[in-house]
């Protein structure tokens, strides 16, 4: 196994290399929030994703923090017709508190613990905060 | 693109039909689209196709013939959401409702980069009558802390609903901070406004529960057949009728009298979901059946009568006997029995599949009731049914939620307003 870990390392690392060389459009990134957000929505706060390791909120807050990166990085550019960004910060905002709830020592409180109540009031957040998102793109320069 | 592009093509030739007829028909309940034809059933007085206006001094969806189909929705509105959020909902609901009862469309449509504002489903279709009717629950005012500033505007009509006999009430099913009724005489025309509504609610209201109906089991207007509910009965023969003014003032609407004045020209909604042992039902005798109604089944005639429409006789014996039963539906529920308190009943037969557990049908009727004050209408009439009505023994109450219906909203209004103001 230690011959793969050890390519699998070497892989990240020349990914991470050749992330920070992509050139994306503004619109690209407000778009790459969006679908991060409806991953959440389609396949992790269905518990599926981590069938049998349970830590699908690990996976779920990753993505709604390279969700909210990309936002914060696009939202100075939204013109005045377009979602307000101080309300769809306030919204990840209030997602990242529901989340901090389940937070551990050593990450999260595994997804099989979860209430149906409380996986409705996650996946309602990430709507509320998805659904305004997906209108930024048509308000950014091109 | 090309089929959306003439699917366009058709709804607005539709809607300048309608703009017509509304100018021609100004004032009259119902407006309809004459240059089309019908295409729901063609038994009664529905127009499908035609508009009914949802700007008024009473909200529509009451006094409104009963549509053919609902789509109920009971939501809660989110942790964390404020009053002006809550307000703001209420003016974009309101917009949004009195578009799709028009029949138009939502929004802009036609950014490539944007996700269409409407869903797009009911394009091409009709307006099919459609109403959206609006109502707080008692939560809404009080659950959990006075969250909107509302909570001594409670209306006491508004009260706890008492235990009845035999219910069985599932929490999940029951409920609601806010409750929207849509009837429509097409289903999609009905979920594609509730569908959207709901879209426009993410982030301040979420779906507690959600109720799909068909096949109205009243009729509210003098002019429409009187349908049958799934026991295979004649529902609803001596209803309140939408238009009979005088029943409606002292039964329906909330007059200026009472208060809290804010309700004044609004109504109160008992929602039931009452499912039927239907495979009981059906195995019980045909003299069975009609003693515990109280009604003949294939003519809908009160038993010892010919006719459906023939006056009920309570008093009648046969061979000393009454020949309608005591314990008989009919009996217990007749304004006569009961104070002369009426319901305006407007429910919906629902099917929901089978129940894992049993394998039974889940079935039965959706029942929505409107009145001045449930405490003394529909509480009353309950506990009576619910102690002595021989039908129990086929049907059980297994949801139950209440709404205070406020005024509808005028031109340029929302709903809600009266209580926020």
């Amino acid at each position: 196994m230690a011959a793969v870990a050890g390519q699998l390392l070497t892989d990240v690392k020349t990914l991470q290399g050749l992330v920070k060389n992509v050139q994306l459009e503004p619109k690209q990134i407000a778009n790459g929030a969006k679908e991060l957000l409806d991953e959440v929505s389609s396949s992790k706060i269905t518990g599926e994703e981590e069938r049998y390791s349970h830590i699908d909120l690990v996976d779920l807050a990753a993505n709604v923090d390279g969700s909210q990166t990309a936002f914060n990085a696009v939202a100075p550019l939204i013109g005045p017709a377009g979602p307000s960004a101080t309300e769809i910060s306030k919204r990840f905002q209030e997602l990242d508190a529901s989340l901090a709830a389940y937070r551990t020592p050593t990450g999260f409180v595994l997804f099989n613990q979860l209430t149906p109540a409380q996986t409705t009031a996650i996946a309602q957040r990430v709507n509320a905060i998805a659904e305004p998102l997906s209108q930024v793109a048509a308000h950014l320069p091109a | 693109m090309a089929s959306r592009d003439r699917i366009a093509v058709t709804r607005r030739q539709m809607l300048g039909g309608l703009a017509f007829a509304g100018a021609a028909g100004a004032g009259a309940a119902v407006i309809g689209g004459a240059a089309h034809a019908r295409t729901a059933r063609d038994d009664d007085d529905i127009a499908s196709n035609s508009a009914v206006p949802f700007y008024g001094s009473h909200q529509a969806g009451i006094a409104t013939p009963v549509q053919e189909r609902l789509a109920f929705g009971a939501f809660d509105v989110l942790p964390g959401s404020s009053r002006a959020d809550v307000v703001g909902l209420l003016k974009e609901w309101t917009s949004a409702a009195a578009r799709l009862t028009q029949g138009k469309e939502l929004g802009t449509n036609d950014v490539p980069v944007a996700p269409p504002d409407d869903t797009g489903e009911a394009l091409g279709l009709p307006p099919s009558s459609l109403t959206i009717t609006f109502g707080f629950g008692p939560t809404f005012f009080d659950g959990g802390g006075d969250r909107f500033g509302v909570a001594s505007r409670r209306p006491a009509a508004l009260a706890d609903l008492p235990h009845f006999d035999g219910d069985a009430l599932d929490p999940a099913r029951s409920g609601g901070d806010i409750g929207v009724q849509v009837c429509a005489d097409d289903a999609q025309v009905a979920y594609h406004a509730l569908r959207n509504l709901t879209r426009i609610g993410r982030g301040v209201v979420g779906l507690r529960w959600m109720q799909e109906g068909f096949g109205r089991t009243a009729s509210t207007s003098g002019a429409q057949s009187t349908p049958r509910n799934l026991m295979g009965f004649k529902d609803g023969t001596n209803n309140v009728h939408g238009d009979d003014a005088a029943l409606m003032r002292a039964q329906v609407w909330v007059p200026h009298t009472d208060k809290p004045s804010w309700m004044r020209k609004g109504s109160y909604l008992v929602v039931r979901r009452i499912r039927m042992r239907i495979e009981v039902w059906d195995r019980s005798a045909l003299d069975d059946q009609e003693k515990t109604i109280g009604r003949h089944k294939d003519s809908g005639a009160a038993l010892g009568e010919r006719h459906e429409h023939d006056p009920v006789d309570l008093h009648a014996k046969h061979g000393g006997e009454p020949v309608v039963p005591l314990d008989a539906h009919i009996r217990l529920a007749a304004p006569v029995t009961n104070h002369g308190h009426h319901l305006l009943r407007r429910g919906f037969s629902f099917t929901d599949g089978v129940d894992p557990a049993t394998a039974a049908l889940d079935a039965g009727l959706f029942f929505l009731a409107y009145q001045r004050d449930p405490r003394k209408q529909f509480v009353p009439i309950q506990h009576r049914l619910a102690a002595n009505d021989a039908l129990n023994e086929y049907i059980q109450h297994v949801a139950s939620a209440q709404f205070a219906i406020p005024p509808g909203a005028q031109r340029g209004g929302w709903i809600g307003e009266t209580l926020f103001a």
